[in-house]
């Protein structure tokens, strides 16, 4: 499976980090996909460039007392490839969330 | 990466222990973020939930749930894990392995030798003993036999078979076959081929149906059917062509034209080497209950157990028995497995050959754990500096597996190779005798098992000098190797123990190769009651228009070719016969004597011509022989053999007594006994002779729709093939023939014997050869651990004779040690091939000595190498290394 060769699942889990899910749990509760396959996607995803993962700003885990979240994003190459899936998989335009999450404030990270 | 906070509450929280756990089997340079990744979310959420009031025992099962999917995760990062290090100790094992080519290239060469011949011999077991039959539930076929008065099985009475086929309610289906070398024309050319005429519900029973075509119509498998006939795959594109319309031109067999109506799959070899199927319905059917056969399977029904099917089976032997009294010869009915009943006595010889590569595979493995062994010692140094480097015991372990995977790895596929070869070998050996033999080959279960072997001589090979090394004081044996000196006494011990156990190994095969020698040489010396020098058998069908003179025309053949083969220059003398003698062919039943029904006798039955005792060297012991006198007006004349006179007149003159052998061929004229032959071992020179009786071809020609001419020649019989074949043309070209020297056709006889002697000796000698390296290994390193010791002795005055009888003796006590555990062991196991050998016993004690003398002498030669050797040492350089 080439860089530009998404699953069904795989569209919509890029797809929800597109629309500002980016954490693993949340990408889980949107998409209702198990954790045994977002993880996996995600990492699959990752090392073919299709997203980049961070870890969130120390400050705001410190104050929490919890350890520093990892976050993903989409890139170019990405979303270029999302919109290749997305025109493939004609349903997946109707999946597109309907309530885009608020990107991440300043002090979140 | 961004630092770890503390985890405070962490009892208590399952997710949490959870990812911990998981967190062991991700690659150690991904864990640490690997587990905060996963903890953080947890947490994350865990705190919001609680936020929310919402933290009851339904939200924790979900985050533990949630949790589960870590392992999925941390599972498909192990190809990580493994490339990291792995690789790593691949590419080391490799640097290590190049750089000692003739260490290598031994352990590879010796493993692949074991392994080689483990997986040939396995290739064998499994086609002939372990994979099932090619039938669909293959399980629930039975082969029926009918078990006579001293417990023998033998083949059916055509009407017994009926009565168990009406009376069974267990048997879903049953089938009757017989089948017999026939000439078949209506192909390309006119071949002799092995012909089966089955039973109606035959391949009901087996499961298999034409892949062309159909098989045969109810209406066509009775008593005036029309002749159709179905074909294997095999004759179908060689002799058809491979043409769509199967019925174009019939095949012509004994002078009836058979359709051909459908071609059995690629592959399909029931019964053995079939080539045409023909229903057996149309031909008249025996009345006889003790004219046996005929061969039987049957499918169990639905649901039924076999238990159940061989109790009702057995149940209904002993009604028959009942009603019939002494007009049956069955007493009961045994039902076993079809598959066992192919296999039958060749299953204990090919488990006894896998135990003896067993130990050839374990003998090669203990000479490379040896080899290992020195060279761990060669390299003790590297491995004391990694280890204080910080390596852990596991790390070394796991690159010692590594190199040793390796190695295996390289054997078995070095092993694949031989062991096509070995395969090849050993179908050329005695492909005709083992059951099954076209399906042996090295496929991917074969496969399977050499790399499942590999791996395992890997982790042995791992495992055994880590062990030896692991937890000794690093400094002290740092401190020895700064001095030379790494040898001690626990190596030394286990090297030992590793040649003792390959000298009593390598004793075990010998014996057993020993006692299956002297077996065959005993076996040799039995006389046949034939001579297998200068004949030619030529076996022959003749094809002739069916009708009432059928069997008068074919003997009429026979005699007008004898006479123009006598006319040969070069021949000597020649005869024919029905079965010819170690070919396993012609019947055998029961006779009456002087037509009396209370005076029975039994007997192997054979149609013969004047000239065949002679042909074959048969001496005559009294009266006289089958001549050309014996008209078939004239009454009938039969000449028996010894055995069947001792037996049944063992006190008077047999000439002139009358038997009546209606039962084998329907004439009930009865025979006129005029002379006594020396016996014949039929059935192989390890059978008793059985009771012969042999009638004249003209007078009781039915029964020789097969025959064989036996031309005794001058010279070379094998020069007398071309002629042979060119007079058989003249007077026909619709005969094909097989030719075979006797010696051969003798020869074939003793095929199974040679096959396990072969087996047996290759083993051994490869074993010996071994053990011989093993204890050469051993001895040369120890010299060379003892070189300062020994320079010291030889300093103060020690002669040549002293050194060697130092090494020589420290050597061989070893070894005797070895020969004595192999002696027992010996003792023990050779009762499990005592099945395999001819009348002697398994403990023979003077194969015993002498194969001790034998090994013990090959040691000492092994030891003298080293210890000449050591008698060169020079004192000055030893002591200089101190």
């Amino acid at each position: 499976m080439g860089k530009g060769y998404l699953s069904y699942s795989a569209t919509a889990i890029l797809q929800a980090v597109a629309s500002g899910y980016r954490y693993g749990f949340d990408i889980m509760d949107i998409t209702g996909l198990p954790s045994g396959t977002v993880y996996p996607a995600l990492r699959r995803m990752e090392e073919t460039g299709l997203v980049i993962s961070r870890w969130e700003k120390e400050g705001a885990a410190q104050r929490e007392q919890r350890p520093a979240r990892k976050y993903y994003e989409v890139t170019r190459d990405g979303e270029d490839v999302l919109a290749e899936a997305v025109r493939r998989y004609r349903l997946a335009e109707h999946l597109r969330p309907t309530t885009t999450k608020a990107k991440p404030s300043r002090q979140q990270g | 990466m961004p630092s770890v906070t503390p985890n405070p509450a962490l009892k208590l929280k399952p997710h949490l222990w959870l990812i911990r756990a998981i967190g062991v089997i991700v690659p150690r340079r991904w864990r640490a973020d690997w587990r905060q990744e996963w903890e953080a979310e947890l947490r994350y959420r865990e705190t919001l939930l609680a936020e929310w009031d919402k933290l009851d025992w339904q939200t924790k099962v979900d985050l533990l749930r949630r949790s589960l999917g870590a392992f999925w995760d941390a599972l498909l990062l192990q190809p990580w894990r493994l490339e990291d290090e792995m690789f790593q100790d691949l590419r080391y094992g490799v640097r290590m392995l190049w750089k000692k080519p003739g260490f290598t290239f031994i352990a590879v060469f010796t493993l692949a030798l074991g392994i080689g011949a483990s997986t040939a011999i396995f290739s064998v077991v499994d086609a002939v003993l372990l994979r099932p039959l090619p039938y669909p539930q293959a399980e629930r076929i039975v082969s029926a036999r009918e078990v006579d008065a001293q417990g023998r099985q033998i083949t059916f009475a055509d009407r017994n078979f009926q009565d168990v086929q009406a009376r069974s309610r267990t048997l879903a289906a049953a089938a009757e076959y017989v089948s017999q070398l026939t000439t078949v024309l209506g192909g390309s050319e006119p071949v002799r081929l092995q012909v089966a005429y089955v039973s109606r519900d035959f391949f009901k029973v087996l499961g298999v149906q034409p892949a062309v075509g159909r098989a045969f119509l109810p209406e066509e498998t009775k008593v005036g059917g029309n002749p159709v006939a179905v074909v294997s795959a095999g004759y179908w594109e060689k002799l058809l062509g491979s043409r769509s319309d199967l019925g174009a031109t019939p095949l012509r067999i004994d002078g009836t034209n058979y359709t051909i109506v459908g071609v059995m799959p690629r592959g399909f070899n029931f019964p053995k080497d079939a080539e045409v199927w023909l229903p057996i319905e149309p031909f008249p059917e025996s009345q006889s209950r003790t004219a046996h056969g005929i061969r039987v399977i049957a499918r169990l029904g639905e649901g039924v157990t076999l238990a159940k099917a061989r109790a009702e089976l057995s149940t209904i032997g002993k009604q028959l028995k009942q009603e019939n009294g002494k007009d049956i010869d069955l007493v009961d009915i045994a039902a076993p497995p079809l598959q066992e009943a192919l296999v039958g006595e060749s299953s204990k010889t090919l488990l006894v050959i896998l135990a003896a590569v067993a130990f050839l595979l374990l003998i090669a493995c203990a000479n490379v754990v040896n080899l290992l062994l020195a060279q761990m010692t060669a390299r003790q140094h590297e491995f004391d500096v990694r280890a204080a480097l910080g390596a852990t015991r596991l790390r070394m372990a796991r690159q010692f597996m590594a190199e040793n995977l390796l190695l295996s790895l390289l054997a078995g596929g070095v092993g694949v190779l031989l062991s096509f070869w070995g395969v090849q070998a050993l179908l050329l050996l005695n492909q005709n005798n083992l059951p099954r033999a076209d399906e042996i080959s090295v496929n991917l279960r074969a496969l399977a098992f050499t790399f499942a072997i590999s791996s395992l001589v890997a982790i042995v090979l791992g495992f055994v000098p880590l062990l030896r090394f692991g937890g000794r004081d690093l400094q002290a044996r740092l401190k020895e190797a700064g001095r030379g000196q790494t040898a001690n006494a626990s190596s030394h011990w286990l090297r030992a123990t590793l040649v003792m156990t390959q000298v009593a190994l390598t004793l075990v095969l010998l014996v057993g190769a020993g006692l299956l020698g002297k077996s065959f040489m005993k076996l040799l010396q039995v006389d046949p009651g034939f001579r297998t020098d200068s004949a030619v058998a030529m076996e022959i069908s003749v094809p002739v228009q069916s009708g009432n003179n059928e069997a008068q025309a074919r003997a009429y053949f026979y005699q007008q070719l004898l006479e123009r083969v006598r006319a040969l220059p070069g021949v000597v003398a020649a005869g024919g016969v029905n079965g010819l003698p170690m070919t396993g062919g012609g019947a055998d039943g029961q006779f009456l004597i002087d037509n009396n029904p209370a005076l029975k006798g039994y007997g192997e039955f054979r149609i013969a011509t004047p000239g065949y005792f002679g042909a074959m060297g048969i001496q005559l012991l009294r009266g006289r022989l089958l001549a050309d006198s014996d008209s078939p007006d004239a009454q009938h004349a039969a000449v028996i053999s010894n055995a069947l006179a001792r037996q049944y007149w063992p006190n008077e003159d047999p000439i002139g007594k009358r038997i009546q052998y209606g039962n084998m061929d329907g004439d009930m004229r009865l025979l006129r006994i005029v002379g006594v032959v020396s016996d014949v071992r039929e059935f192989g020179l390890d059978a008793n002779p059985r009771p012969t009786v042999y009638a004249h071809y003209l007078q009781r020609p039915r029964q020789a729709w097969s025959f064989t001419i036996v031309t005794r020649a001058q010279g070379d019989p094998a020069a007398l093939i071309p002629t042979l074949r060119t007079t058989l043309q003249s007077l026909s070209r619709d005969v094909p023939a097989e030719f075979r020297t006797l010696a051969q056709v003798f020869s074939s006889s003793l095929d199974n014997r040679r096959f396990s002697l072969v087996l047996f000796g290759v083993f051994a000698v490869v074993a010996l050869l071994l053990a011989a390296l093993g204890i050469y290994g051993v001895t040369s390193y120890a010299v060379t651990q003892r070189t300062p010791e020994l320079g010291v002795r030889i300093a103060l005055g020690a002669q040549g004779r002293d050194i060697l009888r130092l090494v020589i003796g420290q050597g061989m006590k070893v070894v005797l040690i070895g020969v004595a555990l192999g002696l027992a062991g010996a003792f023990a196991l050779t009762r499990l091939i005592a099945n395999l050998l001819f009348a002697m016993s398994a403990t023979d004690p003077l194969t015993f000595a002498g194969i001790a003398v034998l090994l013990l002498f090959v040691a000492l030669l092994a030891c003298y190498v080293p210890a000449q050797r050591a008698t060169r040492v020079d004192p000055m350089v030893a002591l200089r290394h101190e």
